[in-house]
């Protein structure tokens, strides 16, 4: 995409995108716009300089210069940071979604992403077993059990927690975090083609609220109001409250909510390594490491990510996943 | 008010318009006869039309501008009864237009192509050139009054003069008895020579954009005025163009003769050589619906981005106090299912905080 012309009036690039598009051919009515939002995808807020010599009028100098890209068509490349209306005008610190990535809930330290096992050979490949058809014993932390997310050997899952990241509003800060801060339903994004997400017991959760023309699904995951206050380790539930909890995690602050899943690879990587041929990439024996444990093998990997969004405030955190097959 | 990242859109943010938007095209002759040594001339082997393109159309980059062909009906007025040459073809073609440009009578009979639009009765065009414009050129209509073509009617085969322009000047008056839209007729420039009463020589289908030239403009004297002095010029000229793409050849011939005795990519040629040029406006029918995103002074002052907290804290305020202020660059518009199926940016950041509310228009076109 080039810059839009910015050299003289401020003119509006629009363009449906491709989901607009294909909503609009099935000619279903399904093409219904209903709201909208405002974004800032390009805006680099570092660059608003509060000490510039020249004054006030002078902060944001370098971001109103920010040159703006031509609109993309792609749905999920558009509108990754939107603007949020708070009541207040007076907030200052804002909550923000960490990942959990310490002990068990950790990204597997060799690739920096969660690794989600697509067959039970793959498993025994990175247990080190080596042996087909034996059910492995544990997995290491982060490689996730994406074949039988249900069994005991599931793996401890992904988690994310909400809240703010500073110790200036510590976990025990009267109050906590304010409801209208407090994100009880989150949005999950996933190649449909590689894998759905699960519950942190396996369990299904339900299924996509809608699916792309590029195979990207949208997962609404919500805290069941009288789970309000559900035991922050529920892994029946995705979202879970943990505005009392005290215990070291991501958050420095006071915190809102907890995002507990899994992910269940999809059949076509279970099945078959046709799909790791067309959009993955081969290691050679010996070449690279998933686990320290592993038995040196060929195997294939996809690199893909999981999109969290939080439904009130916008926040997003990109988690990288790789589903892996053995060769 | 909760926080939230979407506004809905009321029923009083949405309107529906209309607009017409109209190109200019012009068409040099050159384009037809020369430029590319007919690399832009497509002729089939069923022989029933020529395909004109803006460039040799082995070229990926060649657009389809227009075709040519000809045709004569069965009556006895016609060429058809001396014609030798693809004779069904040239009938077929002309009853193929002639059904769908001006339909059956009441007896399910094709009807011919009237001089003057009225087709009850009044003189027939039987003998005629059709020039078929491409959609690319003429997108949902040609601009009425805004046709204009110019051949060569000159006596000299190889380098023709005497251009005559036919056009459609009188914009107020089209006809809608035809099946495919509206119609106007094609006059020349101006009368004169056996032209004396303005007859017209042809018709123009917007909708369609196919313009339908009686073959006797290359016979009747119309006159023509040049820069040389010369003001009037009679003669049934016109000439034929046969061969191979690069060897063609050039034929001395009166229009007559080629209908009788040439094939259509033949008399397609000679069309071409005769062709100075073509110029309209077309019009593309614009169905715009503008979504009016009304932004509050007490809406969008926060952002998501990431670059937008540092350890959680606000980087464009130093207290609580200061007014939170953020730079919109994008607009997304949604389903209820919070798929986004339109976007649109801005070309410069714009700065939201509590002192400013605006309104972005955003227009959909269909």
């Amino acid at each position: 995409m080039g810059f839009l012309d910015n050299s003289g009036d401020i003119i509006l690039d629009a363009v449906l995108t491709d989901a607009g598009r294909a909503r609009l051919a099935r000619g279903d009515c399904s093409f219904n716009i209903k709201k909208f939002a405002l974004g800032d995808d390009e805006i680099d807020y570092g660059l608003y300089n509060k000490a510039h010599p020249s004054g006030s009028q002078y902060y944001d100098l370098e971001i109103l210069q920010t040159p703006v890209l031509e609109a993309f068509t792609n749905n999920t490349s558009a509108m990754n940071s939107k603007l949020i209306t708070m009541p207040s005008p007076n907030e200052y610190f804002l909550p923000v979604i960490r990942l959990h990535n310490e002990g068990a809930y950790a990204m597997n330290s060799d690739t920096n992403s969660f690794v989600v096992v697509v067959n039970e050979e793959t498993a025994d490949f990175c247990i080190g077993a080596n042996t087909t058809g034996v059910q492995p014993l544990a997995l290491p932390f982060g490689i996730l059990n994406g074949f039988d997310p249900a069994t005991a050997v599931r793996g401890d899952g992904i988690r994310a927690d909400q809240g703010i990241d500073n110790n200036d509003r510590p976990p025990t800060t009267p109050g906590g975090l304010p409801g209208y801060l407090t994100e009880t339903a989150y949005f999950l994004q996933m190649d449909n083609r590689l894998g759905s997400p699960r519950l942190a017991n396996g369990a299904s959760g339900g299924t996509y609220s809608y699916l792309d023309d590029d195979q990207i699904a949208s997962y609404f995951l919500s805290m069941p109001p009288a789970a309000a206050q559900a035991a922050e380790l529920n892994p029946a539930l995705y979202v879970a409250n943990i505005e009392n909890t005290t215990a070291t995690g991501p958050i420095a602050g006071v915190r809102g909510t907890r995002v507990w899943f899994t992910i269940k690879a999809g059949p076509e990587l279970a099945d078959s390594d046709s799909l790791f041929q067309r959009i993955g990439t081969q290691v050679a024996s010996g070449e690279a490491d998933i686990t320290a444990q592993r038995t040196l093998q060929t195997y294939w990997y996809i690199d893909s990510t999981v999109r969290l969004t939080g439904v009130n405030t916008g926040y997003r955190i990109d988690i990288p996943i790789r589903y892996v097959r053995k060769y | 008010m909760p926080t939230s990242t979407f506004k809905a859109l009321n029923p009083d943010d949405i309107a529906s318009t209309r607009t017409m938007l109209h190109e200019a095209i012009p068409v040099t002759g050159t384009i037809v006869s020369g430029t590319y040594s007919d690399n832009n001339i497509k002729t089939f082997a069923h022989g029933m039309f020529q395909s004109v393109y803006d460039y040799p159309y082995l070229s990926s980059s060649a657009n389809h501008i227009f075709d040519i062909t000809a045709g004569f009906s069965t009556r006895a007025s016609s060429l058809s009864a001396s014609s030798t040459v693809q004779t069904s073809k040239k009938v077929n073609i002309y009853n193929q237009m002639a059904q769908i440009l001006v339909g059956f009578d009441e007896t399910g009979s094709v009807r011919r192509f009237d001089q003057d639009g009225n087709l009850s009765n009044g003189t027939k065009i039987d003998d005629a050139f059709f020039i078929n414009f491409t959609r690319l050129l003429t997108k949902d209509e040609i601009k009425k009054g805004s046709f204009q073509m110019t051949v060569y009617t000159g006596s000299t085969i190889d380098n023709p003069g005497f251009p005559l322009t036919i056009q459609d000047a009188n914009v107020d008056k089209y006809l809608t008895n035809s099946p495919a839209g509206e119609y106007t007729l094609l006059h020349t420039s101006s009368t004169g020579g056996d032209n004396t009463s303005d007859i017209p020589v042809g018709l123009l289908y917007y909708q369609a954009g196919i313009a339908v030239l009686t073959a006797s403009v290359f016979s009747r004297g119309f006159q023509a005025p040049e820069t040389n002095g010369t003001t009037r010029r009679r003669g049934n000229y016109f000439g034929t163009v046969s061969g191979a793409v690069g060897a063609s050849s050039l034929s001395s011939m009166s229009v007559s003769g080629a209908f009788s005795g040439s094939t259509i990519d033949t008399i397609a040629g000679g069309f071409r050589n005769r062709l100075k040029n073509i110029q309209f406006n077309n019009t593309t029918e614009l169905n715009s619906t503008i979504y009016f995103c009304r932004v509050n002074h007490n809406e969008f002052n926060y952002s998501s981005n990431a670059t937008y907290l540092s350890e959680s804290i606000i980087r464009v305020k130093n207290t609580a106090a200061d007014i939170p202020v953020s730079y919109v660059t994008r607009v997304g518009l949604y389903s209820e299912a919070n798929e986004l199926v339109a976007t649109a940016c801005l070309s410069e950041p714009l700065r939201k905080d509590s002192n400013n509310e605006f309104t972005i228009r955003v227009r959909l076109d269909y």
